[in-house]
Order: C-alpha cells, then structure tokens, then sequence
C-alpha cells in the first residue's frame, strides 16, 4: 500500500505558503487555480499538474462533503527533496472523521450514495499520500506531487 | 594553540577543489578557504562579513535557501543539496554542497559548508538523459498506417515511466491524426504479468475515453494462456495474433477507403 | 444550425452542449432542466456533449456526464462526450472513473459520425 509518509529528509520552504479557508464551492476553484500556479511555477508539465489538481479537487471537495460544521483548510507549498521540486498540500476539517479508514481507501465504497472514488483515486494521482482521522475530531490528509 | 590553528588552515587551503565555508549562526562568511577563491572567484577580504546569500542566485535568495538549509542541517545534522551558486563574474555553475553545524554541542558557533562544482557531472547526467529519452521514444514510436488507423508496437520491458511517456504520445497521434483505431503490436513485449496488463488496458481505457478503439496484435498463444493463468482478463479487447489479421480487423471496423485493396493469405 | 437559450445547440436532430469551467451544483441543476426542456421541445434524437474546454474532469464532473447521459437516454436520445483532452483522459483513468455506458469520440464531427450510427440501431 502506498501509505508511505512524507519524505523526512524534505527541506521545507518557509516562503509562498499558501492557506485556503474552504467553506463553499467557490473555494474549491481557488484550490484547484493556486495548485495550478504552484504546478507551473516548477514546471510540473501538463500531465502530473492535471492530476494533482484533480486529487486536490477531489480531497477539498471532501471536506465540503462531510465536514459538519463545513469547512475545512487546505494549505499548498513548494517543497524540495535532493534537488528535485515538488508542491504539497494538506487537506484538513474538523468533520465526523472516518472510523475505518480501510474501507475508505477502497474504490467502490461510499457513505454518501456517491461513486466512493475520491481517497483511493486521490492517492493513485500522487506521489506520497498520508491520511490521519480520529471519529469525533476531523480527518487530515497529505499529499506530494513531485516533478519528474 | 596557534600552531594547531595554523595547521588546520593550512589544511582547510589545501583543498583547491572544495570551497569550505565557515558561517556564523546568521549566514555570514566567517571563514574563506583557498578553494572558495578559485571556485567563487571572490578573495577572503571582498567576502568575510558578508551574508552566505552573495553566492546564491536571486531566485533562490527570494526562496530563502539559505534559512532553509541552516535549518535543515540543524535539524538533521546535515543538509545535502544540489542547486546553482553564482561566482564573482556573475556566472552560474551547479554546485554540490553539504551544510553541517559547527562548534562544541554546548558552545554553536555557526555552518560548515562545503562545496563543489558538479557543473561537469551534471551536463553528462543530461546527456546521458537525453540519450535514453531518445532511446525510449524511438522504441515506442507511433505510427500512422492507414487514414483511421495507428499502430503501436511495443518492444521489451514496461514500466510506470514508460508507459506514461507512450500514452501521452499515443493520445496526442490520435488528436492529431484524428484516429480511431490503434493496433498496439505486443509480440515484442518480454513478458506479460498482471502489472504490465495493467499498464496495457490504462493505455488502451484512455485511448478509449479519446474515441480510439484498441485491437491488440501479437498476442503469442504461451503468453495467452500464463495470462490466463494469472487471471488477467482483457475483457471486450480484441485481439488477434498477427499484424496482418489484426490490420483486416481493423479495415472492416473502421471508414478507411479500401476499394482498392485486397487481401490475400490469413483466415477470412 | 440553430442555437437555442442558454448554450445548447441543435445541429439536425441532434443537440450540442459545451461543458465548461467550473461547474458548481446551482449551475448543473439549471443545466439539467435547460437540456430536458430542449431534447422534449426539440425532439432530440441525439446530444453531443462537448468537454474539450475542460482542463479537469473529477469525480464529480464525471458523474455529472454520467447523470446528462442517463437522462437524455430516458428522454430517448443517445448521448456522445466528445474532446476529452489526453491529460484529462489519463487522469481520469488512474482515478479509476469508469465510463461504461458513456460513449466517447474525439470530436464533433466524429460524435456525430457516432450518433448515426447508434441511432439507426
């Protein structure tokens, strides 16, 4: 399972973070374009900034979803690992959580009567991929989308 | 005391080919070594005092790389990095450097750095990239066989890499030529486990979702039955054995002009 | 060809509908309604939904089309998604969407080649 957490030996980037207070669908489109400019500023190229986007859609979009009360955050940065440059983003709500978060991870189930396809397709999109729920206090996730 | 002094400077100038750098816990340039002018082209008395920022480029100085690396090397002990430095004359070389803190444990004086120009290991590592780019592109080429009709032979091993690279090429012939079939050739495929069919049907659902339909070619009757085997399922996939039969296929399924053609030899 | 209110185009029997940007509920609702009234009016034998201006099909835009594509099939109509872009197609295939019931074509021209087809069926 490709659950690995995010590199350790990363260096992170102390400048251009950038947080997203996600309440309602127009927040969703400010997370899919600051995604889109942190893509391109490390040319990314087109095909692996479609799919981080698409996984950032996905996971923001969870937090729509499910998040009770709504909302949720996103935070975005650049990060680097040996020369090489990538964009992380965090997906974070204070919603119900997820008590099995196995279930989940698997493509096909659904609590919501939706296609279920968000986790397991968000993580198939990425490069590193790290979620974190706790029932009663919320669910964060982590992802990293390197250049190639 | 002064004599050991004296020897260690000697010794940190006898490196010619390394810039050892001694910074105090601010960033700015405490020590200079020998190596440092040559490479760097400062003198010790143009740099002491200076913050370590001079030899970064502006980009990096916007990015805050040197905050980045005094407190990656405090937090780990040591930070390892490759990226470009500026010498006195304004020119850029990529350079490999290793920041470590420096000082007794309890008495932090400041960052040890030292650094090489890697500019010539690095232009070779291009080229060589550039060699087997054009080694995987010339070994998945696509090719336009008739008007509606591409083909796609695919020859020895498939990974994750290449797989992208030849979809992306495949999906971009088909916009541009306005196919709608793809012959994808396997007969030079080394072996077909549930990973490379894996590989094979995204390539081919994509080509798909582009309005292209998929017959594969060069199916060997062994690799057909370890797949099978294996449980791996082509599904609705066509398939045929031979190129040829395979381009007949293709013929009756497609709106290519074949009056004039015809075929001789292969089942009906 | 004549174009009807809102963005939905008759060409022939057919109707074409261009799906673009950022679709939120609101809008795809008042789409819904827009594309039952016109394939009734019309008496649409077959739609062309258009996505080559979308540079992002997730989940929730995939089931949209889905969705169209359902209603429009109990309308009685046959539906094509055309210009689906390579980024998107591979995306859309690692996300694990599944288009079964969704016919696909290149373009236009070639969704409407299909359309004939699958109405003479």
């Amino acid at each position: 399972m490709k659950g690995s957490s995010p590199s350790d030996a990363m260096s992170d980037d102390l400048t251009g973070v950038e947080t997203i207070s996600v309440l309602d669908e127009h927040d969703l489109i400010r997370v899919r374009q600051t995604l889109r400019e942190h893509a391109r500023r490390i040319k990314m190229g087109l095909v692996e900034e479609t799919k981080l986007i698409t996984a950032g859609s996905e996971l923001a979009r969870n937090i729509l979803k499910y998040a009770v009360p709504p909302g949720g955050t996103v935070v975005i940065r650049h990060v680097q690992n040996q020369g090489k440059k990538g964009i992380h983003a965090s997906f974070e709500d204070h919603g119900p959580g997820i008590a099995k978060i196995n279930e989940a991870m698997m493509d096909g189930f659904s609590t919501s009567g939706s296609l279920g396809l968000g986790l397991p397709g968000a993580r198939r999109l990425v490069d590193e991929f790290q979620i974190e729920s706790k029932v009663g206090s919320g669910t964060r996730v982590v992802v990293v989308k390197w250049t190639r | 005391m002064e004599n050991k002094q004296n020897v260690y400077r000697g010794m940190m100038n006898g490196v010619s080919d390394r810039a050892v750098i001694l910074l105090d816990r601010d960033g700015n340039i405490r020590e200079w070594s020998r190596g440092a002018e040559l490479i760097y082209g400062y003198s010790a008395g143009e740099v002491l005092g200076k913050h370590i920022g001079i030899l970064h480029t502006p980009e990096d100085v916007t990015e805050g790389l040197s905050s980045r690396e005094f407190a990656s090397s405090s937090a780990s002990g040591c930070f390892e990095a490759e990226g470009w430095r500026v010498t006195k004359s304004g020119k850029r070389f990529w350079s490999g450097v290793v920041v470590t803190p420096f000082g007794e444990p309890d008495a932090f004086v400041g960052f040890l750095k030292v650094g090489r120009d890697l500019t010539r290991e690095r232009e070779r590592e291009q080229s060589l990239q550039r060699a087997r780019d054009e080694i995987r592109e010339l070994s998945t080429p696509v090719i336009r066989l008739w008007d509606n009709i591409l083909a796609l032979p695919i020859i020895g091993t498939l990974d994750s890499m290449r797989t992208l690279r030849l979809t992306e090429n495949l999906l971009e012939k088909i916009r541009t030529e306005e196919a709608g079939i793809v012959i994808m050739d396997i007969s030079g495929v080394s072996a077909i486990d549930t990973q490379v069919a894996q590989y094979l049907l995204k390539t081919i659902q994509a080509a798909r979702l582009m309005g292209a339909d998929t017959i594969l070619s060069g199916l060997r009757p062994e690799t057909a039955q370890s797949m099978v085997q294996l449980g791996i399922e082509l599904g609705k996939i066509k398939s045929r054995s031979t190129l040829h039969d395979a381009l007949k296929l293709a013929f009756s399924m497609g709106h290519a002009d074949v009056s004039d053609l015809s075929f001789s030899g292969g089942a009906p | 060809m004549t174009e009807s209110p809102g963005g939905i185009i008759k060409i022939g029997s057919n109707l074409l509908v261009r799906l673009d940007g950022d679709l939120d509920d609101e809008m795809v609702n008042r789409l819904e309604s827009k594309i039952v009234s016109e394939v009734e009016k019309t008496h649409a034998q077959g739609m062309l939904i258009d996505v080559s201006g979308l540079t992002l099909v997730d989940s929730f835009v995939a089931r949209i089309i889905a969705r169209i594509v359902s209603l429009v099939r109990l309308l009685g109509a046959e539906t094509v998604v055309v210009g689906i872009q390579p980024a998107v197609a591979i995306t859309l295939v690692e996300l694990g969407v599944r288009f079964h019931n969704i016919t696909t074509a290149l373009n236009a021209e070639q969704g409407m080649e299909l359309l004939e087809g699958l109405k003479s069926q």
